[in-house]
């Protein structure tokens, strides 16, 4: 096999230097527009926790046949909770985006593990931003559960 | 070799740039513009779909391009690899950054390998991916095209080849140091860099 080596013009170079916007400058700017949407924003996050809750709720008595739906929701609200300064609702999704490849690899399912997570995502929603004992503490556990049920199952999520 | 530590204090003009957004939720396109709009980006193209994000990117020439890896109906990995196939060198060689949120490990090799500048995990953050985009403007990688691969080289840092083998590669540095080209350092000058002195503010 032989491989092609290049060097083509990087497109972006000249745009570095001593012109255009400081890091604080551009980041100070880009902060203030997330501000302007930060309404919207955590209304679709407020949308997701309650479509995540319809999955569940619809799948019953077989939950596990939601688990794709799930996943791509909680990667959602994992993927954009961090910008509107709910990072730790972010990594509880996160933390559920774990579980629910785990039980997608291994076959298995328990529908009490997720439900611990949904419930823990409501209170992370609700949670004032100076509770941070209680967060941590909330997503510690909810790491304990993800790696208990990886050693129940055989292992993380490939 | 590109560190981060090269992107502080640096100035980014972005005033006419062309960036192309792609992903499957209108909100996060949004979270993406706005991020953009504030480094001075003034033309920002979306696209909610990978077909449609391949047609545009050979309409225009594009400065960057930030990809989701969450798409439809080719996922943003493979959206990338095609990208990197594509016959117009200017959507062939466009800096290319790929933004995944929850990774599964197997999907780990596929982010490395489907070609993008760099592989970004969200949630982003307003100064990770101004530092990121002065990143790539100084990235200085090779762009390598095999059957099994596209994209800019994978290595970010070359140590050489390890240590008694002969490198394959015509850039490979060898290990062997040559000779000094200068004097060795006195007793007294070397001392000089130990020894405590007081200082006057």
């Amino acid at each position: 096999m032989e491989a092609k080596f290049s060097k083509p013009t990087n497109r972006l170079a000249w745009r570095v230097g001593d012109k255009g916007l400081s890091r604080a400058e551009a980041v100070s700017q880009a902060e203030k527009n997330l501000k302007s949407i930060s309404h919207a924003g955590l209304a679709v996050l407020d949308e997701n926790l309650d479509q995540l809750e319809c999955l569940f709720a619809a799948a019953q008595p077989r939950p596990e046949t939601a688990l794709q739906d799930m996943y791509a929701t909680s990667n959602a609200i994992a993927g954009v909770a961090g910008v509107f300064d709910l990072a730790n609702l972010g990594r509880a999704a996160y933390s559920l985006c774990d579980l629910l490849a785990g039980f997608e690899t291994s076959g298995a399912f328990n529908a009490s593990a997720v439900r611990a997570h949904l419930d823990a995502l409501r209170v992370l929603r609700r949670l004032p931003p100076n509770a941070r004992a209680e967060a941590g503490a909330l997503l510690a556990n909810l790491t304990q559960l993800v790696k208990h049920m990886e050693q129940l199952t055989g292992g993380p999520a490939n | 070799m590109i560190r981060l530590s090269d992107t502080t204090g640096s100035k980014l003009d972005l005033s006419n740039a062309n960036v192309l957004i792609v992903g499957e939720r209108a909100s996060e396109l949004d979270i993406l513009a706005q991020m953009l709009m504030g480094f001075g980006v003034p033309r920002i193209q979306r696209c909610e779909n990978s077909d449609e994000a391949i047609a545009i990117a050979g309409n225009d020439s594009f400065d960057l391009a930030l990809v989701d890896a969450v798409l439809t109906p080719a996922d943003g990995y493979s959206l990338v690899t095609t990208m990197r196939r594509q016959p117009q060198t200017f959507v062939r060689h466009m800096p290319i950054v790929l933004i995944c949120g929850h990774v599964r490990r197997s999907d780990v090799v596929k982010a490395r390998d489907c070609g993008a500048n760099l592989v970004l995990r969200k949630p982003l953050s307003t100064q990770v991916l101004f530092n990121r985009i002065v990143l790539l403007a100084r990235d200085q990688r090779q762009f390598v095209e095999c059957d099994t691969y596209a994209g800019p080289d994978r290595r970010f840092q070359s140590f050489g080849p390890p240590v008694g083998m002969k490198g394959r590669r015509h850039d490979d540095l060898s290990a062997h140091l040559g000779r000094a080209t200068e004097a060795n350092l006195s007793q007294d000058a070397i001392d000089g860099f130990f020894s405590a002195k007081k200082a006057s503010l």
